[in-house]
């Protein structure tokens, strides 16, 4: 799965994105809100990924904590792992779905807005926050919304262009990194 | 069944100019994993009083139940119903066997950011199939400024002000994901639906959801705009089956492309096609997809009645480039198959017609089993919409 991944099929993230993402209705966000929110920006890749039951008061429910590898830190204190909690998971035969929580395989590289405080999703807006790193057969690296969907411009995060005669220049993550980089300082 | 004879080729051809009638809706909504058995789902619905006027309802409860009984006339045919029950005082939780619908400013003890309108947590036993639902808890987030009306959404009524948000169509989408319906925009769909994931006009289930609930539920779904991936990839895998049993074919055809990938792709270059795109830049498209450039927009949106199926031979190009993608581009391995491409593009693309054209997915099985055979080119289905 991780090699399909590396060489960028999006033929994969097709067939997996309905059991990955579940959704709740949610308040559209731009991206100068989802950086603002944001207490952490960074470029990371999961690589673990543990699912299992926590008490919560009267009830209980399933949590899976994914550990990511930081490659890069735009926001927030530097360090090399960032252990993130999403609500929801398997543990044996049971299934939690909890909308709007993205799930990560291990070997997913994203961009991540992860929020401080304690939520369903340490994602900015559930999901709004987290946007895909793909790799082109000739090693370009490319990022998408969450919902795959192509970018070319942070105007258009929140209000994705789904009609046009030409086509759309994705976004490579250098580019994105640049201009998550200018905003942060313009602030 | 030998490749099909030229006049059968013309035929199709003609076919594939045919006009049909669609709308600009060029996929069909997405599923959740789970699916619940014939019968009442009963819901507590704890949403109580207000002390604000609402618009459309005397009380939350009044205002959610409208979306639920909106829902129970679309499910009449698919025996399921949710059944609302109120009054309750039991205290709801996320693992109790009951499903509820309350207003939390947490779901379980985990608060909600400030972009939640609501949550629907769903635990469910895994099984081969579609999962068996356990419970499923619906829970609006307290800090949302609701009310409940119809129409547009409402603006801020001030700088610096929330604009209002209807219970109703919030509630409406909720139960779509307890019904088993995921966010058709979240899934490189572009449909009108009350179950795309951010909040919109759109305030009563359309078409799209419903169909959604339909096929959800095994009712056959006809008039639908475009099959989901994974019924093309069944159907993909009947015409194997077809070649090698009951024509006899040898896998000894040698291609790069494996069955999901001829699933996934061709469709996608035909939802570009049809959605305004000449022949070269749905391919163009599909390259930048394929490449891990994102999903592309579609060119323009299509009145209905104006839709053309393209030539066979364009989609046998098509599925030619493709190939040579997969065999630069992927590195891929030559695979042994049943079906050419040739019949690869015309099968297919006759299976996405007749879908297109009302029929539901098993008739449209049978319906291009028959051309195999040597039957006649059936009429297209009556385009009925439930």
């Amino acid at each position: 799965m991780r090699l399909l991944k590396r060489v960028g099929l999006e033929l994969w993230i097709v067939l997996l994105v309905t059991v990955a993402l579940a959704g709740a209705q949610v308040i559209p966000m731009g991206f100068p809100a989802i950086t603002a929110a944001a207490d952490t920006i960074v470029v990371a890749e999961a690589i673990d990924s543990r699912s299992e039951w926590v008490i919560t008061g009267q009830s209980r429910v399933i949590v899976t904590r994914i550990t990511f590898r930081v490659t890069e830190t735009l926001k927030g204190t530097e360090r090399l792992l960032l252990p993130l909690e999403f609500l929801g998971g398997t543990v044996g035969d049971v299934r939690q779905d909890v909308s709007g929580v993205p799930t990560f395989d291990i070997g997913d590289r994203a961009v991540l807005f992860v929020t401080g405080t304690r939520a369903a999703s340490p994602i900015v807006g559930h999901s709004q926050g987290w946007f895909p790193i793909n790799v082109a057969p000739n090693g370009t690296e490319y990022v998408t919304l969450s919902d795959k969907r192509a970018f070319s411009a942070v105007n258009q995060i929140g209000s994705p262009i789904t009609v046009s005669p030409v086509v759309i220049p994705t976004m490579t993550l250098p580019d994105f990194v640049t201009q998550i980089d200018q905003f942060l300082n313009t602030q | 069944m030998p490749p099909p004879s030229k006049t059968k080729i013309v035929v199709l051809i003609v076919l594939g100019v045919a006009l049909v009638s669609l709308t600009s809706r060029l996929l069909a909504y997405a599923f959740l994993d789970h699916r619940w058995p014939t019968g009442p789902i009963e819901i507590d619905v704890q949403l109580g009083s207000t002390n604000i006027p609402l618009d459309d309802a005397t009380d939350w409860d009044e205002c959610f139940i409208a979306g639920l009984t909106e829902w129970n006339a679309a499910l009449e045919s698919t025996e399921r119903s949710f059944n609302a029950i109120r009054g309750s005082t039991r205290s709801p939780s996320g693992e109790d066997g009951v499903n509820s619908v309350f207003f939390a400013d947490n779901l379980d003890g985990t608060p909600f950011d400030a972009t939640t309108v609501a949550m629907t947590l769903i635990t469910a036993t895994v099984r081969d199939g579609p999962d068996d639902p356990l419970d499923v808890d619906i829970v609006f987030n307290t800090a949302q400024p609701f009310n409940c009306y119809r129409g547009p959404r409402q603006t801020s009524p001030a700088p610096g002000t929330d604009p209002a948000i209807d219970l109703r169509r919030v509630g409406t989408h909720e139960l779509g994901h307890a019904l088993g319906l995921d966010h058709p925009d979240k899934n490189g769909q572009t449909v009108n639906a009350i179950m795309n994931s951010l909040i919109s006009d759109t305030d009563v289930l359309q078409t799209d959801d419903m169909q959604g609930a339909f096929a959800r539920h095994d009712i056959p779904v006809t008039g639908i705009p475009f099959p989901p991936r994974d019924q093309v990839l069944d159907f993909f895998v009947s015409l194997e089956n077809e070649y090698r049993h009951t024509l006899g074919r040898s896998r000894n055809t040698l291609g790069f492309v494996d069955s999901e990938g001829t699933a996934v792709w061709f469709p996608e270059w035909l939802r570009y096609v049809l959605n305004g795109c000449s022949i070269e830049e749905a391919s163009r498209r599909v390259l930048l997809q394929f490449r891990g450039l994102g999903i592309q927009p579609v060119c323009r949106l299509v009145a209905p009645g104006t839709i053309e199926f393209p030539p066979r031979d364009q989609s046998l190009d098509f599925l030619q480039t493709l190939d040579v993608y997969y065999q630069t581009l992927l590195k891929r391995n030559a695979t042994l198959g049943y079906v050419d491409l040739e019949g690869k593009a015309v099968w297919l693309q006759e299976y996405l017609r007749y879908r297109v054209n009302g029929c539901d997915d098993i008739t449209a099985l049978d319906l291009v089993i028959q051309q195999i055979h040597g039957g006649p080119i059936a009429p297209i289905c009556d385009s009925v919409e439930h």
